[in-house]
């Protein structure tokens, strides 16, 4: 029989809604796997099973009452710690922001609860959101919950973890570079970068405001669009909100392939690949051919140097940011986050605003190349298999902006053309650890990459057996 | 790509004026390493873009200044949003 954690964000909100479960028995499972899954991986930083009991006997409550249900009521999720939930500590994964207790909720936040749903904790992430592998030195590292050995990857590593063991129904986490994206491939979720502007960043914790994106982790396609459904539009208090109207994404699930050409870049994605990253791509492309897409091969125009300027953006907003607390108290920092949080400090504001300048005429030049000829990119995520935690345990040597660029080669340069990627998980690797598939489509069109991902999940076994263990 | 290089030296003089202690001398040749290379992709990308601009609109960039200038960083999400419709 199934365990009710192991149950799909989906599925779960309509056996609540019917009342086949109740969010008390929904959220009693669910700590139970959160309990476990902190044992393996060291996803959580808190479970906060008392905030969580009580929120689901007030939701069982408003159920009795004949209360308007949303379309999440009932439902337990828990977050990276990023998200500010009113009456509940936030650290943004450091010690060096103190542990205050939050006065009000980030939009992302808002949304959820006025969707019915609620945290049970706040997840592990890299300090400050600043590292791709899941190492943190102020809370404990966190490790794939596929395999311990294996690094989670970040910097929303307790959101990839914690979602892949069945410790929550989805998560929240956010992206930069590549932190949602990574952690999804790294724990063989799902994860969404939505385009930049679909969701509101209000209340979040920033690390590059010109390119943060908040983004959704999940098990399956189908529960990532309903995140989407609850969590995209405008907001004025977000300056970057993007007013664009948001279509029902749970229906692009329902399309198939028929007409959708699918591209192939020509270069840079597979260039440094492993080959048994290279065979599973290979694979993926036969499946969605088999689905009926399309396959076109394309040019990337550009795309070598995306991925830098985007660091130089990052890096440039990032010590504005952090100059007060690397001022006052460097020593609170982990010491590879303080050596990225102040790499700012040597690049001058001409060269800041020049990377800034050039995202529109290269934005503009690589959807009318690449889009013209497809409908959505088919890149890996990682160019490598998934590593071990001790391998990219690099600190501040020589080896760290190696190993960081390596891990955000394939991710980072659409953080800073700002358009919306999907993850989803494809064939195992070498090491029996899950390759990573990366959708990417014109801006705003994240509904033809759920329904392209909705297809892929289709064709591909599902990454489950070391899981639930 | 640019042969200019940031020096240790200059970092920790910014360091300085800005007063954030780095952790170390190591820490302050990571830090220039990163400036030399973020300096060197955005001038060649600036290079590249003038170059292509030129190229598609027929004029010189030396001449007619950068081309690219009339990009605003605020115009991002517009230009996102108008990019959102495909070219029919």
């Amino acid at each position: 029989m199934t365990d009710i954690a192991e149950l799909g964000l989906v599925e779960v909100a309509a056996l609540i809604r019917d009342g086949s479960l109740s969010s008390v028995a929904v959220t009693e499972a669910v700590l139970a796997a959160a309990v476990r899954a902190q044992a393996r991986t060291g996803c959580f930083i808190e479970i906060e099973a008392d905030a969580a009991l009580e929120s689901a006997k007030a939701a069982d409550r408003a159920r009795g009452r004949g209360a308007p249900l949303g379309v999440l009521h009932g439902v337990p999720l828990a977050h990276k710690d990023m998200y500010p939930i009113t009456g509940r500590r936030q650290r943004y994964g450091s010690k060096v922001a103190g542990s205050g207790i939050a006065t009000r909720d980030a939009a992302a936040i808002e949304r959820l609860n006025a969707a019915g749903a609620f945290s049970i904790g706040a997840l592990n992430m890299a300090e400050f959101a600043l590292g791709p592998t899941g190492h943190n030195v102020s809370w404990g590292d966190c490790r794939s919950a596929l395999d311990p050995e294996y690094m989670a990857g970040g910097s929303s590593s307790g959101s990839g973890a914690a979602v892949a063991a069945c410790a929550a129904f989805a998560s929240l986490g956010s992206d930069t570079g590549g932190s949602v994206r990574i952690p999804a491939a790294a724990n063989g979720i799902v994860g969404m970068k939505a385009s930049y502007g679909r969701i509101s960043r209000y209340g979040a914790m920033k690390l590059s405001p010109s390119l943060d994106v908040v983004g959704p982790l999940t098990r399956s396609v189908r529960d990532c669009a309903r995140m989407l459904n609850v969590l995209a539009g405008h907001d004025p208090r977000d300056p970057h909100s993007s007013r664009l109207p948001v279509p029902d994404f749970e229906r692009a699930v329902e399309g198939d392939l028929r007409g959708l050409r699918i591209g192939i870049p020509r270069e840079y994605f597979l260039a440094t690949a492993s080959e048994d990253v290279t065979a599973a791509m290979r694979a993926s492309l036969a499946a969605l051919e088999a689905e009926g897409a399309r396959l076109v091969e394309v040019d990337t125009p550009g795309i070598e140097v995306l991925a830098e300027l985007n660091r130089v953006v990052v890096y440039a907003e990032a010590t504005a940011l952090h100059s007060a607390w690397l001022r006052d108290r460097p020593e609170l920092y982990g010491p590879q986050v303080r050596t990225r949080a102040s790499t700012g400090l040597g690049i001058p504001a001409p060269v800041y605003l020049k990377a800034l300048m050039l995202r529109a005429p290269l934005v503009e030049r690589f959807v009318r190349a690449v889009f013209s000829r497809c409908d959505v990119l088919h890149t890996p995520t990682l160019p490598i298999p998934i590593p071990r935690l001790d391998e990219v345990d690099v600190g501040t040597g020589a080896a760290l902006w190696k190993t960081i660029n390596q891990l955000v080669h394939c991710t980072g340069p659409f953080n800073y053309l700002g358009l919306p990627a999907l993850a989803v998980p494809g064939l195992c690797t070498g090491n029996g650890m899950p390759s990573s598939v990366q959708l990417v489509a014109r801006p705003f069109a994240e509904d033809v990459l759920l329904r392209v991902g909705a297809a892929h999940e289709r064709a591909t076994p599902r990454v489950t057996a070391r899981v639930t263990q | 790509m640019s042969e200019r290089r940031v020096s240790a030296e200059t970092i920790t003089h910014l360091a300085e004026v800005q007063g954030i202690p780095l952790a170390d001398s190591s820490m302050a040749e990571r830090l220039a390493a990163a400036a030399t290379a973020a300096i060197a992709v955005v001038e060649d990308a600036q290079r590249n873009e003038a170059a292509a601009r030129a190229l598609a609109e027929g004029f010189d960039p030396l001449c007619e200044g950068n081309p690219w200038f009339d990009c605003e960083p605020g115009d991002f999400l517009g230009t996102l949003e108008r990019l959102a419709v495909a070219d029919e």
